[in-house]
């Protein structure tokens, strides 16, 4: 059987703007439940990926504490493992700070680990894959690259910046441009990549004598017209979390059950870390509708159309609609609140009427008191 | 916790007969709690706050499900690097194979154990009972009246007395007399079968127990009175927080409700105590459009689309829009259809409820809906 590394790649993550401050995307919190990073690491947990890294971008201290030993996502923790590798050297230095360099700069995990392909993923692009038929038909046609691609209706206002993938008629990759919201409907490559181990080694090589600025993105761009690079198209569910807007946008849209069922499918663990909380407890005069409550919240007023993570808590006579409120957060009496995002821990005494749009969400701060 | 080896043991072998079809292929310690744990959670729970770094659980009727559930303690932390946890069901040695013959003969075959964890102190604990405690506080108690034995004892009315094992004490909290489910109590200091003993008594005491024919091998029964007709030193510690024994269907149910009673003094929402379980891996908890949600407890990987009242729901369980759940608790992975209405039941894991089913009206008494 053939060996994969699982690699998810934190460099080209866009900001989810004020959220992401002092987290990057990957560790930002999504359904109330998760980070956005489980997703594609369940994606290689569930194929079979046991030896998986990180490469980290910024941010490193909420990737660790998300993390912790790893085992949420391993199979077997001892033979499997999942790595931080964080290029400490160019970590600070603009332009230096790429997925290439962050390789190069631990050449020891892939020299050191044991795999025959690499599986690269992203954390801001949502989507459920099984790797397994893909590697296996990667393997079994000799293709040395490929990437993963999605064809999407909607190009003009979603993916923007991402790759645009243009693929000849046998399915090979002629060229990446960058989505610039002229059309529709586009290619879309998901930044996803199966690429041989030795592959990879060599085109990191290629990379660094080339250009010093030139990242995976842009290397695969310069092969695709010197050498075969094959496309897989996927199917279902796929988002692209790129704004503070979209993340409200595709949070809320999970609400509905329809889209829900697109991403988990009863087969499919998203694995992610336990916090031990106590289930979530509703008041006698409590009323929610449509909506996702983690557990440690305590629901005393009405809520509708919303998220709360872990621990929130709403007061009696609070109203909350169309928002999306993180852990630890505290909705005092009779405040209502719509078209909100709120971080972590914040807490809101004193505004009672707290209302954003429902494209422009209004934010408030980790930690503040309003 | 202060210097001396505790070592923590918690006898979980029991089958729990008055759970019925709850504990047909579960040990009683296993069974579904408060939306999210299962009992011997509390007492892994409170050995984990209390910083017990070695345990012990005895297991015996259906002990694989258990001892796979404990594993090998990670799920309470129990599995640090000075740290054991143990399941220890009956085994055969030398001597030849016994099943345990009650609860001091399990602690008895297991010495060897004990000797191995350097034990200092000994805690024995029950697998079935619904408590938030800080063991450590009487370990405290303990060494302060260089107590051979510590019971922890809680008051209880004179009628619930006759359940209990039930102490008399003088006025400094030492124990007098102890007789274990006395038809006529002599006082209300009920035993809440939780006793700290300095290990070399206990050794010396459980061997004695064991030469003894005429014993049946029980903490209680046996291993108390053995210890008072010597006059050991044995004080009563006293607990005030909640305690429950949920040996039956009308009991198991009355704790679930408790978590709804904020007036009951359980608070598994202090971050400061945590109780701690096994992580269930579920989906977020969906409360859909149409679902009336009130007093409830629900866990994650619940769907909720119709009406729940003061009831407690676990992960996996869904509730279709039609459905009523009232007063009740629903166990993991079952779903409750259309056109079902539940009332004042427990309704056990994995099951299908069909839309035809009803409750019986004017009905007091608990329901249990199970396989």
């Amino acid at each position: 059987m053939t060996k994969a590394i699982g690699i998810l790649n934190l460099h080209n993550s866009p900001k989810l703007g004020p959220l992401n401050t002092s987290r990057s995307v990957a560790s930002t919190s999504f359904l109330g439940r998760y980070a956005f990073m489980d997703f594609s690491l369940s994606n290689f947990s569930n194929s079979g990926i046991d030896k998986q890294a990180i490469l980290v971008e910024r941010h490193l201290r909420s990737i660790i504490q998300h993390i912790g030993s790893g085992h949420a996502w391993n199979e077997n923790t001892k033979i499997g493992g999942l790595t931080i590798l964080y290029d400490e050297p160019y970590a600070n230095t603009k332009g230096y700070n790429h997925d290439v360099n962050n390789l190069l700069e631990n050449s020891w995990y892939l020299k050191g680990t044991v795999g025959d392909v690499v599986v690269i993923a992203p954390s801001h692009i949502i989507y459920q894959v099984d790797f397994r038929p893909l590697i296996e038909d990667h393997v079994k046609n000799h293709h040395r690259i490929s990437i993963l691609y999605h064809k999407i209706e909607n190009a003009k206002t979603t993916f923007i910046g991402e790759d645009v993938a243009t693929i000849d008629e046998r399915g090979f990759l002629r060229d990446l441009t960058k989505n610039q919201g002229i059309d529709n409907s586009l290619n879309i490559s998901m930044q996803t990549y199966i690429i041989d181990k030795e592959v990879l080694k060599g085109m990191l090589q290629v990379a660094h004598k080339t250009s010093s600025f030139l990242d995976l993105r842009a290397t695969l761009k310069m092969l695709a017209k010197e050498m075969p690079i094959y496309t897989y198209e996927h199917k279902g569910y796929i988002r692209c979390f790129d704004s503070i807007e979209n993340y409200f946008k595709y949070s809320l849209e999970l609400l509905d059950f329809d889209n829900f069922k697109e991403l988990f499918n009863s087969n499919w663990n998203v694995y992610t870390k336990t916090y031990d909380t106590p289930p979530a407890k509703y008041g006698p005069d409590s009323e929610v509708k449509s909506s996702f409550i983690a557990n440690g919240c305590i629901v005393k007023g009405k809520v509708k159309n919303s998220i709360f993570a872990r621990d929130v808590i709403v007061e009696e006579g609070a109203e909350v609609e169309n928002c999306v409120i993180l852990s630890s957060s505290y909705v005092s009496e009779n405040t209502h609140l719509k078209n909100v995002v709120c971080d972590k821990e914040a807490r809101i005494l004193h505004e009672k009427d707290l209302s954003g749009a429902k494209e422009k969400p209004l934010y408030i701060k980790r930690g503040d008191i309003v | 916790m202060s210097s001396g080896k505790v070592v923590g043991m918690i006898l979980a072998g029991g089958k729990g007969t008055r759970l019925k079809s709850l504990t047909k292929k579960l040990a009683k310690p296993a069974v579904f709690f408060g939306g999210k744990y299962r009992i011997i959670d509390f007492p892994l729970s409170n050995c984990a706050n209390s910083g017990i770094d070695t345990v012990g659980v005895l297991t015996q009727y259906e002990s694989v499900a258990l001892n796979t559930y404990i594993s090998n303690g990670s799920n309470w932390g129990i599995d640090g690097n000075k740290s054991v946890t143990a399941t220890l069901p009956p085994r055969q040695t030398e001597e030849g194979a016994n099943w345990y013959m009650g609860t001091a003969d399990a602690i008895y075959h297991n010495i060897d154990f004990l000797e191995r964890s350097h034990a200092e102190y000994v805690l024995i604990l029950s697998g079935d009972h619904i408590y938030k405690m800080d063991y450590s506080k009487m370990l405290e108690f303990h060494k302060d009246r260089k107590a051979k034995l510590t019971v922890a004892c809680l008051n209880v009315s004179l009628e619930e007395a006759k359940r209990f094992g039930i102490m008399k004490t003088d006025e400094k909290g030492r124990i007098i007399s102890f007789s274990e489910k006395p038809k006529k109590p002599e006082s209300t200091l009920a035993s809440m079968g939780v006793y700290l003993f300095d290990y070399k008594t206990l050794k010396s005491e459980l061997i004695k127990d064991h030469k003894n024919p005429e014993s049946g091998h029980d903490f209680g029964n046996n291993i108390i009175p053995q210890m008072l007709s010597s006059k050991k030193k044995l004080f009563a510690y006293p607990f005030s927080g909640y305690w429950k024994d949920v040996g039956t269907i009308d009991s198991l149910w009355e704790a679930n409700m408790d978590l709804l009673d904020t007036k009951v003094a359980l608070d598994i929402y202090d971050s400061e105590f945590k109780i701690l379980s096994a992580d269930t891996r579920s989906t977020p908890q969906y409360i859909g459009p149409y679902a009336h949600v009130k007093d409830s407890i629900i866990n994650q990987g619940a769907f909720i689309c119709g009406e729940v009242h003061h009831s407690i729901i676990f992960n996996e369980v869904t509730i279709e829009k039609g459905a009523v759940v009232e007063d009740s608790v629903v166990m993991p992975n079952t779903t409750i259809k259309a056109g079902a209405h539940i009332k004042k039941a427990i309704v056990g894991p994995k099951l299908v409820i069909e839309g035809k089913h009803a409750v019986k009206k004017e009905t007091d008494k608990v329901i249990l809906v199970n396989n």
